[in-house]
């Protein structure tokens, strides 16, 4: 029965509902959504059937679908009559909010948008801040917001929705160190600038730090092109590089530490070629991996500082003279004797000598090489740190013979010998030595004697001549180069002074005129009237 | 005299040799030698007297009595 009744109800709200005409924006839009109580979006006979079906019951307040359509607790004909005053309509369903994105609380840059969505397509949507696109289901919102702190909210047909995010600047690149399209080393760090403190970087190639608004790239690259390309949450930007390796030092001979001279050269080897190579002392040649650094350098103590594009280097040197020769005795070219030595004289004392023959003494600034020596032609080469010198001598045995007299003005005995002449001795070879005129009572006459080569002077001085009829000596000792010696004594008498003319003699003079004559002698006594 | 003395002295100046000495004003050796007149020649060798003659005469005759105190023969 009650399913007829409520039939009979329908079919009259039914036709009631054909003929009557309501707004559906005349209407509360939750009433409507009451009157589709199938939720099906229509308000039709179905819901006025569900109404029907629990007509005259009490309902839940939770009840779903609710047939008690006005909320007035129980299931009646106000229930059919609000369903049948909006038969025929259609219910758009409550729209809610689902979800956003980027989600609340998060950090926005300025251009960001805001997509909010939603369950259905929502209505009569504002926004406190932006512009807000409504596409179905979904709500974009795009600025540009204000940096800071923004709270924004978002109002449609069913609801409000409060949006909270911080605001950050664009971050816009600037300016990269060392700029694009340069040459850099494998080693070295690029950096760029942002207007504002770049967020989310990443880095095609290498490590990327971030501080502030600098973002720095450091390797190592791979040496040849680099194309980086750098990512951040605003932007990228792509930077072209020709990597090179980084020149390092490798060694240096001589080795710092240790001794060179004035005039040696550094060399310092490179794992590559260097640019750029200055130094602070000498000339530097850069060939290839290598460096060549001149002289002259100052004696003492050396700090040379090495600069080129990718580091420094300092080494430490102690710089002496340069050792040269100065002079050989005996000189190169002469005989020498299997028993001679030959002393080098340098200008400093030469080190690390060597002699291809003999042995080599070093003192001071000198060296001697004793033998014995072979006879014949002998090729010295004596070498030093600095140097090499080669001397020939033609080599002998030793002389061991005293020269000897062969020759000359005056003879040992000699009785007539010229008291005024220049006596001369000849000697077997050359000599040297001290030979002096002398008296038989040994004191020296005062002659001048002089050597030349194998002979040997004496030559009279005015006011010492020699005596007639007496009786003088010539003493000495002569050397030849092979320093063998010679005791020389030759006695002599000198010639009588008597020329032919009588001598007047006196009571004085007498006795040593007369009496002392070694020639028979005459005197005429006379009277000069 | 005097040419001839010289004479003699330079041409055997290599056998002996001549001196004179004046008795007026050498009287030491006039007295000591006790020369009685003038000229008169005394030979000396090695410090001794070999023998003396007294008189003027001519070159040859001079040299004669030379050599015969000094016992040289004529050189050649």
């Amino acid at each position: 029965m009650k399913t007829l009744t409520c039939s009979l109800l329908i079919l009259s709200l039914a036709f009631l509902a054909s003929t009557a005409s309501y707004a559906q924006e005349e209407t509360d839009i939750e009433t409507l959504r009451a009157a589709d109580v199938n939720s099906d979006g229509m308000i039709n006979v179905l819901d006025l059937v569900l109404i029907a079906s629990h007509f005259g019951e009490i309902v839940a307040e939770d009840q779903t679908p609710s047939p008690d359509v006005n909320g007035d607790g129980s299931v009646n004909v106000l229930d059919l009559v609000l369903v049948a005053n909006h038969l025929g309509e259609t219910v758009r369903p409550p729209v809610a909010f689902v979800s956003v994105d980027p989600e609340i609380g998060s950090e926005l840059v300025m251009n960001d948008s805001i997509t909010l969505t939603f369950d259905n397509p929502p209505a009569d949507v504002t926004v406190s801040t932006g512009t807000a696109t409504i596409d179905e289901n979904s709500v974009t919102i795009t600025g540009p917001f204000t940096v800071g702190d923004l709270e924004l909210t978002v109002t449609w047909t069913d609801g409000t929705e409060t949006l909270s995010y911080t605001v950050r600047p664009v971050a816009a690149f600037v300016s990269a160190e060392p700029e694009s399209g340069v040459v850099i080393t494998t080693e070295d760090s690029i950096t760029l600038t942002f207007d504002h403190p770049p967020q989310d970087v990443t880095t095609s190639t290498g490590t990327a730090t971030t501080d502030e608004n600098s973002v720095t790239i450091t390797g190592p690259f791979t040496v040849g092109d680099l194309e980086l390309t750098i990512t951040w949450a605003d932007g990228t930007e792509t930077l072209s590089y020709t990597a090179r390796p980084v020149v390092a030092f490798v060694s240096a001979d001589p080795e710092s530490g240790t001794e060179i001279t004035t005039n040696d050269a550094i060399t310092l080897a490179f794992d590559h070629p260097p640019a750029d190579v200055t130094v602070s002392n000498g000339v530097a040649i850069t060939e290839g991996n290598s460096v060549t650094i001149t002289g002259p350098f100052t004696p003492g103590d050396l700090e040379l500082t090495v600069t080129w594009e990718d580091g420094a280097e300092t080494l430490s040197y102690t710089v002496r003279p340069l050792v040269a020769f100065v002079s050989a005795e005996p000189e190169s070219g002469v005989e020498i004797t299997t028993e001679d030595s030959i002393t080098l004289t340098f200008d400093n004392p030469p080190q690390d000598v060597t002699t291809t023959t003999g042995t080599a003494t070093t003192d001071g600034d000198s060296v001697t090489i004793t033998g014995p020596f072979t006879p014949g032609e002998l090729e010295l080469t004596i070498t030093w740190s600095d140097g090499s010198l080669t001397f020939t001598y033609t080599v002998v045995a030793p002389d061991t013979e005293a020269p000897s007299i062969t020759g000359g003005t005056v003879s040992d005995g000699d009785t007539d010998v010229d008291p005024s002449a220049t006596i001369e001795i000849v000697f077997s070879e050359d000599v040297r030595g001290l030979v002096t005129l002398r008296t038989e009572a040994d004191d020296n006459v005062g002659w001048i004697t002089t050597f030349d080569g194998n002979k040997v002077m004496l030559t009279p001085v005015p006011g010492k001549e020699l005596d007639p009829e007496t009786t003088y000596v010539i003493t000495g000792k002569v050397r030849d180069a092979a320093n063998n010696g010679t005791e020389i004594n030759i006695t002599f008498t000198t010639a009588s002074a008597y020329d032919g003319i009588p001598i007047e003699v006196t009571d004085a003079n007498f006795d040593t005129v007369v009496l002392g004559s070694k020639l028979p002698i005459v005197v005429e006594f006379y009277t000069d009237w | 005299m005097k040419p001839v003395v010289t004479a003699v002295a330079l041409e055997y100046r290599d056998t002996f040799t001549f001196a004179k000495l004046d008795v007026n004003t050498q009287p030491q050796k006039t007295g000591e030698y006790h020369i009685r007149g003038t000229p008169t020649y005394i030979v000396f060798r090695d410090g001794e007297i070999a023998g003396a003659f007294v008189g003027a005469m001519p070159s040859n005759v001079l040299v004669e009595r030379i050599l015969g105190i000094l016992e040289i023969d004529e050189p050649e």
